[in-house]
């Protein structure tokens, strides 16, 4: 849920409680207020015909006709006074009509007389109803214009909050471009803005002193490596030399072999990260994929594995060209690499993407194989950068690169014109 | 033959001296800028195996040093740097070769010898090891004067261990010059047994002594005896 929809929610909820319990108070508060009312009424009428009756000369008959009052003169048997409230179709509109009642006894003169007023409560109910309906009318349009006022408010109250999230949210460390949060004039936004460019200055410097720890890492270790391969080499001349000597010098040999393999792909890496294969030209990629198939003739065959290459188009991207020969070269590697045995190698260049195909038995994490040193299967051989490279590649180009695993193949595809 | 190791690091000079003694290459080291001017000034090489990064000053500017004085010594680069600009720009100041650190010894063999070929005779080109003649600039290879049919593969694997004869060239180097950088990501060897053994095989069958010997599986080694 959204910060300004919480907000709104709790107005709305309270509003509609509010409305729900005006209304009903309202209506029996005003109801009460009207009977009330309609009593005095009926009691002055009844105060007025009690000193009409007064005046009655004794044995006379009542003389004198008052709208709505019934009249009947009883013996000394007194009602007791009661109100209450009778309905009566209307001869002309034929409509239920209610009254409110009050009958009561008047005593005049030793004359006992049992009086029943009415008065009509039509008019009254229209009141209310009138009232009623002016009374939620405004509510209502209290209720939608507070709402409206207080997302206006809010919205504009939160903007710079929303500015300083999307800011934060488009920061990449990479970019190396700092994280720009301009000053509101908000006590706690700008305090949220300050800390998030410290913070953020605090990565940067972290994160720029292990890559230069890394390259610089990756670029002093290639002199030792240098020394180590070459004195394994001159280890190899030497003689007597026993066959145990001789598996231990091989296998030494063949570890530095893996370390230098991965010095140069982090040099590399490092190379791609501070821009520094800036000569570019137009690269035909249609040859570099052919190109490289034949060079793995051999790596296939051992494989046997059905190599398909298709060219649907033309492929020339403008890019440096030894970076474009790494990136397609990685890409049919790891294919190689990671197809099962007796399957099928399918690589098809259009005129805007590349395509390799390869069998294979499950998905991979995507995710997490572009990452640094992620291997699918133990294979100590591989250095688990070669995706890293391509992604880190793709990166620099603005190549859309994707991958899906689609009935038992492996589909990785760059499209690298737009 | 003389040869200038022109490097700073005084255990990989001392590890590239040692290799190129024993092919009877007369070796001089340099570790830093002003020597290496110093003996380029006095003496003639046959070959300069030039650092770029030395302390006191660019390798690059030894090369146009060199240049300037038309001297015609063949130089190689080596550098740690492995970068492609330092790459074009040694060679276009003269450079005949460039190879990025770390590299096999056994590979700066090949290129050292294929330098100094290249200084030494211009035209024919022959490398004669008893029976076995190989015409670098044909490209072929003929046992008694009899013509042996070669895969470029396998042209390349025997040039490389003649190149290198009575050493042992590991299965690595011979992997890397096989297959070039980019292939060597398989770390498969067993393409090298193949070609090895087609090789030997036609070779034995033009009647050629057989030269090339395993040496524990480590590597092989092309020798007389």
């Amino acid at each position: 849920m959204r910060l300004l929809q919480k907000a709104s929610r709790q107005y709305f909820v309270y509003s509609i409680i509010i409305i729900l319990l005006t209304i009903p108070i309202f209506y029996f508060t005003i109801m009460g207020i009207v009977k009330e009312d309609m009593e005095e009424e009926l009691r002055a009428t009844r105060a007025q015909v009690a000193s009409k009756l007064e005046q009655l000369a004794p044995g006379d008959k009542v003389n004198f006709w008052i709208p709505n009052l019934e009249i009947i003169e009883i013996g000394p048997a007194p009602l007791k006074d009661s109100l209450y409230t009778i309905h009566i179709i209307d001869t002309l509109t034929r409509e239920n009509v209610p009254y409110r009642v009050l009958a009561t006894n008047v005593i005049a003169k030793g004359r006992y007389f049992n009086l029943h007023i009415r008065t009509s409560l039509v008019d009254y109910n229209f009141l209310i109803q009138g009232i009623l309906i002016v009374l939620t009318i405004l509510l209502v349009l209290l209720f939608i214009g507070l709402q409206w006022i207080n997302w206006r408010l809010n919205r504009r109250l939160w903007k710079p909050f929303y500015n300083t999230l999307e800011s934060v949210k488009r920061y990449n460390i990479e970019d190396h471009t700092k994280l720009h949060l301009p000053t509101t004039g908000i006590k706690e936004i700008d305090d949220l803005n300050h800390n998030l460019r410290q913070l953020t200055e605090r990565n940067y410097q972290s994160y720029t002193s292990q890559k230069e720890f890394a390259e610089n890492a990756a670029h002093e270790l290639q002199t030792p490596l240098a020394i180590i391969q070459g004195k394994l080499e001159l280890l190899m001349q030497t003689s007597p030399l026993t066959e145990r000597q001789a598996v231990l010098i091989d296998e030494s040999a063949d570890a530095v072999r893996r370390m230098v393999r991965l010095n140069k792909s982090l040099v590399l890496l490092t190379k791609i990260d501070n821009n520094l294969f800036t000569q570019v030209e137009e690269v035909p990629c249609n040859q570099i994929v052919d190109q490289f198939m034949d060079q793995y003739r051999e790596q296939l065959a051992k494989k046997h594995l059905h190599l398909t290459i298709r060219h649907t188009g033309n492929l020339i991207v403008i890019a440096n060209k030894a970076l474009i020969e790494i990136l397609i070269n990685n890409l049919i590697v790891n294919a190689i690499r990671h197809s099962t045995e007796n399957g099928i190698l399918e690589t098809t260049v259009s005129a805007d993407a590349i395509q390799v195909k390869n069998s294979g038995n499950a998905p991979l994490d995507i995710q997490r194989l572009l990452g640094r040193f992620q291997k699918v299967n133990q294979d100590a051989k591989s250095t688990g950068l070669g995706l890293e490279i391509v992604s880190k590649i793709c990166h620099l180009y603005h190549f859309n690169l994707s991958y899906e695993f689609v009935e038992g193949y492996h589909i990785f595809s760059i499209k690298m014109l737009q | 033959m003389k040869i200038l190791i022109i490097e700073d690091e005084t255990e990989l000079g001392k590890s590239i001296l040692d290799y190129l003694e024993e092919e009877k290459y007369t070796c001089e080291l340099a570790y830093d800028y002003r020597s290496a001017l110093d003996k380029i000034g006095s003496f003639d090489y046959d070959c300069i195996l030039l650092d770029i990064t030395l302390p006191g000053g660019s390798g690059l500017n030894i090369l146009k040093e060199l240049k300037r004085d038309r001297k015609d010594d063949g130089v190689i680069i080596i550098s740690a740097k492995n970068s492609l600009d330092d790459k074009i720009a040694g060679l276009q100041l003269g450079a005949d070769d460039y190879l990025a650190k770390p590299f096999h010894l056994s590979e700066l063999g090949a290129r050292v010898a294929a330098v100094i070929r290249r200084r030494q005779f211009s035209g024919s080109n022959q490398l004669a090891f008893n029976e076995l003649v190989i015409d670098t600039m044909a490209k072929t290879v003929k046992v008694n004067e009899q013509l042996v049919e070669l895969t470029r593969k396998e042209y390349g694997l025997l040039l490389y261990l003649v190149a290198n004869q009575n050493r042992v060239v590991s299965k690595n180097a011979i992997a890397e010059n096989l297959a070039g950088e980019e292939v060597d990501a398989f770390d498969n060897y067993d393409f090298i047994y193949a070609h090895i053994k087609n090789l030997k095989r036609k070779l034995t069958a033009a009647g050629c002594e057989d030269y090339i010997k395993s040496i524990y599986g480590m590597g092989y080694k092309f020798s007389a005896s």
